[in-house]
């Protein structure tokens, strides 16, 4: 019950003294000859990816989501983003994931170059960060196919970076079926 | 009013055998005249057809006479012949049928030469034809001296005709008459007849049948044994004033009777009767019957008198009094004996009595002393019996407390009842306000999602800031802390509701127990309800046993309170014993005393019954 009093006054204390050691850390150090990739960290299907910022124009929780007969498997439909059609494309599908089972997929990034606009759904949006380019590793020898080709690098985190540019050149997002 | 009966009836007889007589000898008388009457107009009408006669035959010889002047045939002269003989039997037949009347005869008389001379004119005219030829003939026809003798002769005839239709006239009158008188004697005669017999029967019928109807009801009053009756007709010398005199008479005879045995009945046998002949039954048997009384008194005298040996000899079986008087004596005579044989026991049985009465007298002595010892006693219970009864009393008050402190319990127990069903409803509301409580909770938890969704909403928000801030370069940095410090406050946020979540939880889990303590409560509370009625029901049930108790005692107290009442009656009683034993014993004396009258008694009935010859 003691959960719902206020918190006494050495707690207060406690957690004035961590925030005032959180902002006095020094923030961390790149080295200023190093250039930063902005990126926008997400999670699908229990792993951690990201994506350049540059590409990215807003994220957004997946709702209203409208599916649409007679397109490829990885097309889940179409949304209503303030008023712009956006196709959905599920990367899961596309990068041959296995399907979990249980998979939030509420959220969406909206991708955007001069040619293409499409959005993918995630798990979760985990925030931005900058990675140091050159901290990049090549993509590993075990990814091949349609994973490898996308991919621009794996951080030491593990944290999978994905190619915007290829993915929004690809021709074979562009789907032009007749029935 | 002379005549017998018998001359009344024959008068009324021969009245209507006169009357019928006169009635035949008037339509005898009238018949027969019109018989004579009708016989007469017949014989006129045969002198009228046979005068006819005549002149037809006397015309057919002057035709047939000529028919021989004019034809000269021999034939017309037999014609003539026939005619002429002819003439002759009708006027013998007219003289014959008018015998009876001069005047005709006469006129007769004249008409014979008429018609001689008639004859003779025509045979000379026949002659002169046959001798001279038709012409002298014709001549002798033209001195016309035959026609002249002819209209004579119809003259004569007219003067016959008119008188027998004269004749006729009157006799046809008379038969008019005389019918018209036998018409009136039937019509007036006979309806006269029936007044006349109607009115004279009735006269007879009223003066024989009246008499003989009262005679009739007052043989029936004598029937029914009334002979105060009124006597009547004596006035009337006929058959039926005898008839009443003789009635008169039996009313009288047997009014006589009556009054001898009217006197019988009453007792005096002194009463004369006289028999008038050997066949006056009645009487003869009123004699006989006093004679028979007459000796059944001198029995009864001779009982009255003492002396039993008397003989009674009945003179048949159907005798009632001779045998009632036969069985009185022999009755007597047993009843005479019981009553000695009665008298002797009253002589022994005096003797007893006395002996016993002694014994009695001392009896009661020794009762009045046993008497006096039981009242003593009755005394001694009657003390005893009060002090029962003041122990009773004690024991009734002490049950009327009892009663009292047993009600008061009661009144608690039913208090504690009451406050029982209090806590009970408050209890309940308890129950009440914590399922309040748990609902607000949950409102809390769905305010909470609202919240969490609020701070991802912002999150996602800091991150799209931060894309912004990433795009503008260099120039968003500071936009970038501050999308930093919004992503950190929603990470803040999350963590609170997640905090608050948990607090709601541990809120929720103490509201069960809450309910479940507030339940179990109720269920105590119940069970305490119950246990305080089970009190009170036993207390309830203490006091009716108290009270039964209590009314126990009080009918103890009444009861022995008529048992100290009951024993001042019996010693009361025991007095009276007492008192009437030794009057007893007074009365035991008296009783001997008595017992001595009884034999003297006894010894003068003795000497009364050798009286009786027996």
């Amino acid at each position: 019950m003691n959960a719902i009093t206020p918190p006494g006054e050495a707690k207060r204390q406690r957690i004035f003294r961590e925030r005032a050691e959180l902002l006095a850390r020094e923030p961390e150090q790149h080295g200023a000859e190093e250039e930063l990739l902005d990126v926008v960290e997400f999670l699908l299907s229990g792993e951690q990816y990201a994506i350049e910022s540059v590409y990215v124009t807003a994220v957004h929780s997946l709702k209203d989501l409208t599916q649409l007969p007679c397109t490829p498997p990885f097309v889940l439909g179409v949304m209503n983003m303030r008023g712009k059609i956006l196709s959905v494309v599920d990367l899961r599908v596309f990068f041959e994931l296995p399907r979990r089972a249980l998979s939030d997929l509420n959220m969406l990034i909206v991708l955007q170059n001069d040619t293409m606009t499409f959005a993918i759904p995630a798990d979760g949006i985990v925030g931005t960060r900058g990675i140091p380019r050159a901290s990049l590793l090549a993509t590993l020898p075990t990814l091949t196919g349609i994973r490898g080709e996308y991919l621009l690098g794996i951080t030491p985190q593990r944290l999978v970076v994905l190619d915007g540019c290829k993915l929004l050149g690809d021709s074979r997002m562009v789907v032009h079926e007749e029935v | 009013m002379k005549w017998t009966v018998g001359t009344k009836i024959g008068g009324g007889y021969g009245l209507a055998i006169i009357i019928l007589t006169i009635i035949g000898v008037a339509t005898y008388l009238s018949t027969s005249s019109y018989i004579k009457n009708a016989e007469l107009v017949v014989h006129t009408h045969e002198v009228l057809a046979t005068q006819d006669n005549l002149l037809s035959t006397l015309v057919n010889a002057v035709s047939s006479e000529r028919g021989y002047l004019l034809t000269g045939e021999e034939t017309y002269l037999d014609t003539h012949a026939q005619a002429i003989k002819t003439i002759d039997l009708e006027m013998k037949h007219l003289r014959t049928l008018t015998a009876d009347n001069k005047a005709q005869q006469l006129r007769l008389d004249r008409l014979d030469p008429m018609i001689a001379e008639k004859i003779t004119e025509m045979q000379e005219t026949i002659n002169q034809r046959r001798s001279r030829g038709i012409e002298p003939a014709l001549q002798m026809l033209r001195v016309q001296i035959g026609k002249k003798v002819l209209d004579d002769i119809f003259k004569v005839k007219l003067e016959i005709e008119n008188t027998e239709n004269g004749l006729l006239q009157q006799r046809n009158n008379e038969l008019k008459s005389s019918t018209r008188i036998t018409m009136m004697s039937i019509i007036l005669g006979i309806p006269l007849t029936i007044i006349l017999l109607s009115a004279v029967s009735f006269l007879i019928t009223r003066n024989i049948v009246q008499p003989l109807r009262d005679i009739t009801v007052s043989a029936e009053h004598i029937a029914a044994g009334e002979l105060d009756i009124p006597t009547h007709s004596c006035h009337r010398t006929d058959e039926i004033g005898i008839l009443g005199q003789a009635f008169t008479r039996v009313v009288v005879s047997l009014s006589t009777m009556a009054e001898s045995a009217q006197q019988i009945a009453a007792g005096n046998l002194s009463a004369v009767v006289n028999p008038q002949s050997e066949r006056d039954v009645i009487r003869t048997s009123l004699a006989k019957m006093i004679v028979s009384l007459n000796s059944s008194a001198r029995i009864a005298r001779q009982i009255a008198d003492g002396n039993l040996t008397v003989m009674v000899i009945p003179q048949s079986e159907k005798d009632v009094m001779g045998n009632a008087l036969a069985l009185m004596v022999k009755n007597l005579r047993e009843l005479t004996g019981n009553i000695i044989e009665g008298i002797n026991v009253l002589a022994v049985s005096s003797s007893e009595i006395i002996a016993s009465t002694t014994q009695v007298a001392s009896g009661a002595s020794q009762t009045s002393a046993a008497v006096g010892e039981t009242t003593t006693s009755v005394e001694e219970v009657k003390q005893t019996a009060m002090v029962a009864n003041q122990k009773a009393r004690n024991v009734s008050e002490s049950a009327q407390k009892t009663v009292k402190i047993a009600q008061g319990g009661k009144n608690a127990v039913d208090d504690s009842i009451a406050g029982m069903n209090r806590i009970q409803g408050q209890v309940e509301s308890i129950a009440e306000s914590i399922e309040r409580l748990s609902e607000q909770g949950q409102a809390i938890g769905r305010l909470m999602e609202t919240v969490n969704d609020l701070a991802e909403q912002s999150n996602l928000l800091a991150v799209n800031a931060a894309i912004e801030a990433a795009k503008a370069g260099d120039h968003g940095k500071g936009f970038a802390v501050v999308a930093q410090e919004v992503k950190s406050l929603s990470l803040q946020s999350k963590e609170a509701t997640s905090q608050v979540r948990a607090i709601l939880n541990d809120v929720r889990k103490a509201t069960n127990a809450a309910v479940l303590a507030t339940e179990q409560g109720s269920k105590a509370v119940e069970e305490g309800v119950r246990q305080s009625k089970e009190a009170g029901e036993a207390i309830r049930l203490m006091n009716a046993s108290i009270d039964e108790s209590a009314q126990a005692a009080i009918q103890i107290a009444v009861s022995s309170q008529q048992q100290v009442i009951g024993m001042d009656q019996v010693a009361l009683a025991m007095g009276s014993i007492r008192q009437a034993s030794e009057q007893n014993v007074t009365g035991m004396r008296q009783v001997e005393i008595t017992v001595q009258g009884l034999l003297g008694l006894g010894q003068k009935m003795k000497d009364l019954v050798a009286q009786f010859k027996v």
